[in-house]
Parts: structure tokens; C-alpha cells; sequence
């Protein structure tokens, strides 16, 4: 798998990370080495295996829900600059 | 150091000896003078009053107390992403640098109703994302008995508190190693839970799969205190287990090692292992023997796998988790920020905030996850997560728990691996099956190599088992000589 810095530009943009060019360089160069490592998956015989995305082969079990008191607004958003806490630049 | 074990110290308070008021005046110029930068933040003020409360019930209830509030007056400290109301938690990351949250993780909450004093937070690697305590935005972490060296990570801050008796426990959390690592390189005890036992609420998410948080202490017998306060089901956590928690009374039975079998697992004990972990594992091994114990050869015929699954399963988890991460609700928006011509660029300019690791996981998460890529990458590293998991099904049909070493070396000289990614994401391969499967494992010092380094022994058990894997730990810690392995 070639990973070259179109590849890691386009992935930057998709996570919305800004990377200088010398950062961009080097990012590709590990992820270059990384990539080739986990390569070694392809190895794995996998036919027949459901996905494991939970840490437990017997599964999560039902978790009840709760109904939780609700904290006030301005507590919650008390972190956030300005009067209109959530003000953004323009989207439109 | 040994006085700050809670045995000790609740002795020293149903007697008098010592106060919780006067125990928090004698630690914290050491605290804030803070030699190994294991703390991000401390509160003096704060963990005076905490004191105070606990002498003033301990006054009006006397040592009978300590059955209501078992932890109480026992100073403690927690890695910098659990949440803390009214105070700063950083992550150890620019990005939440001077963030105050406006609630406290349920871990937090459950030790202030024990009774324990919080006396700061602790350095970490950034988002946990790190095995040497080096990616801290705050400064690496020293090695608290050899400096020069790295603590290991990411609860770098949490062993090395522990360790320099800054406190009695500390908290800490385990995604691939980051309990068990630390406390392996700085000779300490530290226990990752089974998945699912103590909530995650509070707890900023590297990965939701495999994070669980835990106490790193001066003893087994500390460890399980804490456990069985911590421990618990906690509605808001929708992966809590129900289960409730009897640590102290698995640790008060008679341990018979007759009764015992135990695997060790012959690719844990393969090439790559430094001689002197070899030697602390293997004399440990036979005295496990000597004392009775079955020793069981077993296999885990997917190890080999399980550095590739991890590093595709987690980082892909947190750059879903970290896009919350955007300066939109909390934060600081750094100048470049509030100058953003539209929203893509105002998200950028916040998110340059992360360190180099975490960009880098970020992107990997990124591109495990992008179309085209997603089911080469991620959904087969999932599948072979499950083929990992029946290893450790079959070898547990066989054995009670197994035993291993946490790490190929002892704590390495910082700056030998910050540079190589992959090299570092190495160190990790006895720790993460044990994230990848869910299950609980701890770390005990079995030995001191070169320099008198620590050697950590690794102890896994079967989901759920937690109690009685620290009970046979625990015998272990009391009778095991920790000697140099020559």
C-alpha cells in the first residue's frame, strides 16, 4: 500500500487537521512504515469470522437506560467564549 | 513510602499519629515542587478542606469510619482526563489547556464518597496516546527513581506519583498497556479492570473499546481497596457491567496455590525479550511451581496479529472520539481561529492545537476508516480481534489465569523511541491482547534487572475475574522474594 503526501493531505482534510509541509513529509514517511506493518493482516485467514467491535465474545448484555437530570444550560456551556456561546464563522 | 499504604495510614489515624490535615502539609511541598513533573495541576487549598471533612468524621465517628468511608483521609491523585468539577482537566493536551469541566467522572465522585483526598492531576501522554510519557504538551514525565529515564506511559504521571510517595494511589487508564506499562517500569502495582467494571463516565475516550481505568498503588492488597470502591455498575455508562465488587474479601481468604493452574503463554516468551525480563518471569514462573501451582504450556496462536489490530482498532476510535474536539462548545480558539474566513478553516486552526502523536493517530484512524480502505483495514482488524479473544477462550478452559511479562525491557532512556512510531507502538505487544479481548490483567514487581530497574509480571485472567486474580497476586506480592536477575 503506497502512501504518498496526496494520500495524507486528502486524510488531513477529512479530519479537519492542519499539517505544515515538513509535517505532511513526515507524517507520510511513518505512515508509509506503519501502514506496511499492519499489511501483515492480509495474512489472517478472517473467512467465516463475524467482526469483533465490542471487547467481550459473549457480547454487551441489555444496558438499561436512565433518564438523566438535565444540568443547566450555562453550567454546561460556562467553558465557552462569548455571550452567544456558540457562535461560529459563516457557514453560508 | 511504605507508610503512605491505606493500611498504614488508617492506622496512623484511629491512633492519632498522624492527621489527614497534617498527612496533606507534609506531601504537598514535594507535590509542588514536583522534581518528576508527575503533576499537571495541584490544589492545596482544595485538598485541605477534603482533609478536614475526613479528620472532623473521623473525630465524631472513630475508626469504625472507615467501614462507611474506606478511603478516608488517603490521599490520591488522578491521571489529567478524568473529569473534575470545578477544576482544570487538560488531557495533557493545548487543546483543553485551562478547560474546567462542569461535572466529575463517576470514578472521582465514587472516591470523594469513600473519603479520599484528591491532592492533583496527573501528567499523561496526550489523550493516553503514548507509551513513554514523553507526548505530554505539559512536559515529559521523569522516571522517579532513575532519572534519565522514561516512566513508561501513558500513565507516566500516575506511577511516578505513587512510586515518589507524592500519594497513596493514584488513578490511571489502560487502553493498550498505559495502567500496566508504568507501573512494570516504575515498581509499582497497577490493575486494569475487566471491560465494562468501573465507568467510564468522565473519562475523555481515546478508544471506547478498550479503555478502562484503574489504580496504580504500593500494593495488591492497595489496589484491591480501591478496586472495590471504583468498581461498579453506573448507569450513565452504557458498557457498565452490573456486577458489584468484593476485592478485600477474595484477598482475606486462604490462598491455596494447590488448587491453582496457571498458562504461560509460549509466544509472550518468545525472541525480542531482553534477558533479564526473561529471567524475572521465568524464576517467578518456578516459584509459582515451588509452591504448588500447575504450570500449563498454552498457546496464543493470533499474538502475532495483535499490534496491527490494536493500531487500527484504536486509533480508528479515537479520531471519532477526538472530532469533538473542535472549539466550537469548550476550548480555547487560538488566534488563527477567530480570524477563520469560514467553519473548515476555524476547525483547523483549533485541531492544530494536537500534538504530532495524536495527529498521527488521527490520520491513521482516518484512513483505516475512508472509503476503499475501511473493510481491508478496519473490519478485518475487528475480525481478528475476535480470533485473538477465542485464543484466550481456549487457553482459559485450560488455566485460571495466565502469566507473562508487561514489557520486552525495563524502562528505556527517554528520547530512544519518540522519534519511530512503530517502534514504540512495539513496546506494546504483551499488553494490548489483554485491551483487544476485554479482559482484566495487572502488573506486580517480580524483579530488579541492570541498574536496579523494575521488572513488572503481567497477570491476566478470564473476564470477571478481577478478585480472584488479585487474590493470587496478592499471595504472590507477600511471599516472592524481588531480587536482581543476574
Amino acid at each position: 500500500m503506497k502512501v504518498d503526501t496526496e494520500l495524507t493531505r486528502k486524510l488531513a482534510r477529512l479530519a479537519r487537521l492542519q499539517l505544515s509541509d515538513s509535517e505532511t513529509d513526515a507524517f507520510t514517511q511513518q505512515l508509509g512504515k506503519i501502514i506496511d506493518y499492519v499489511d501483515l493482516l492480509q495474512d489472517a485467514s478472517v473467512e467465516g469470522v463475524e467482526p469483533l467491535f465490542y471487547p467481550s465474545l459473549t457480547g454487551p448484555g441489555a444496558a438499561a437506560g436512565m433518564l438523566l437530570r438535565a444540568d443547566s444550560a450555562r453550567e454546561v456551556s460556562s467553558d465557552a467564549e462569548g455571550k452567544e456561546p456558540y457562535r461560529v464563522p459563516q457557514v453560508v | 513510602m511504605e507508610k503512605l499504604s491505606v493500611a498504614q495510614l488508617r492506622n496512623a489515624f484511629s491512633t492519632g499519629q498522624l492527621t489527614p490535615t497534617r498527612l496533606v502539609e507534609k506531601l504537598f511541598p514535594s507535590i509542588e515542587a514536583n522534581r518528576q513533573n508527575a503533576f499537571i495541576s495541584s490544589n492545596r487549598e482544595f485538598a485541605l478542606r477534603q482533609a478536614g471533612l475526613a479528620e472532623e468524621r473521623l473525630k465524631k465517628e472513630g475508626s469504625s469510619v472507615f467501614d462507611k468511608y474506606p478511603l478516608l483521609g488517603i490521599p490520591y491523585a488522578a491521571k489529567d482526563l478524568f473529569a473534575t468539577r470545578g477544576t482544570v482537566t487538560t488531557c495533557a493536551s493545548r487543546i483543553l489547556k485551562d478547560y474546567i469541566p462542569p461535572y466529575s467522572a463517576a470514578v472521582i465522585e465514587r472516591l470523594e464518597s469513600a473519603g479520599a483526598v484528591l491532592v492533583g492531576k496527573l501528567n499523561m501522554d496526550e489523550f493516553a496516546m503514548g507509551g513513554s510519557n514523553e507526548n505530554s504538551a505539559f512536559g515529559p514525565v521523569e522516571h522517579p527513581t532513575h532519572p534519565g529515564r522514561v516512566p513508561g506511559g501513558s500513565s507516566g504521571g500516575s506511577a511516578a506519583a505513587v512510586k515518589a510517595g507524592n500519594c497513596s494511589f493514584a488513578l490511571g487508564t489502560d487502553t493498550g498497556g498505559s495502567i500496566r506499562l508504568p507501573a512494570s517500569y516504575c515498581g509499582v502495582v497497577g490493575y486494569k479492570p475487566t471491560y465494562g467494571r468501573v465507568s467510564r463516565y468522565g473519562m475523555t475516550a481515546f478508544a471506547s473499546s478498550l479503555d478502562q481505568g484503574g489504580p496504580l498503588a504500593l500494593s495488591v492488597e492497595d489496589a484491591a481497596i480501591v478496586a472495590d470502591v471504583i468498581c461498579g455498575h453506573d448507569p450513565r455508562d452504557s458498557t457498565s457491567r452490573s456486577a458489584g465488587a468484593a476485592f478485600r474479601a477474595e484477598l482475606s481468604k486462604p490462598f491455596d496455590w494447590k488448587a491453582v493452574r496457571f498458562g504461560v503463554p509460549r509466544e509472550y516468551l518468545a525472541e525480542g525479550l531482553s534477558e533479564e525480563v526473561r529471567l524475572g518471569v521465568e524464576k517467578s514462573i518456578r516459584w509459582l511451581e515451588g509452591q504448588g501451582a500447575k504450570r500449563v504450556d498454552v498457546s496464543l496462536p493470533h499474538s502475532r496479529y495483535a499490534i496491527a489490530v490494536y493500531y487500527l482498532i484504536a486509533v480508528s476510535e479515537a479520531s471519532s472520539n477526538l472530532s469533538r474536539f473542535d472549539g466550537v462548545r469548550f476550548g480555547p480558539r487560538p488566534i488563527e481561529a477567530t480570524r477563520a474566513k469560514n467553519l473548515e478553516e476555524f476547525y483547523s486552526a483549533v485541531r492544530s492545537q494536537f500534538g504530532p502523536e495524536v495527529k498521527r493517530r488521527i490520520i491513521l484512524g482516518a484512513f483505516a476508516l475512508s472509503s476503499g480502505y475501511a473493510d481491508q483495514y478496519f473490519s478485518r482488524a475487528a475480525r481478528v480481534r475476535r480470533l485473538i479473544s477465542q485464543d484466550f477462550e481456549k487457553a482459559f478452559g485450560q488455566v485460571d489465569f495466565l502469566v507473562a511479562p508487561v514489557s520486552p525491557t525495563t524502562a528505556y532512556p527517554r528520547g530512544q523511541k519518540v522519534n519511530d512510531p512503530l517502534a514504540m507502538y512495539m513496546n506494546d505487544v504483551l499488553t494490548v491482547p489483554v485491551n483487544l479481548a476485554g479482559l482484566p490483567g495487572l502488573s506486580v514487581t517480580c524483579a530488579r534487572g541492570e541498574e536496579n530497574l523494575p521488572i513488572g509480571l503481567q497477570w491476566i485472567g478470564p473476564a470477571m475475574s478481577d478478585e480472584r486474580l488479585l487474590a493470587a497476586a496478592h499471595a504472590f506480592e507477600k511471599a516472592f522474594p524481588v531480587e536482581e536477575v543476574k
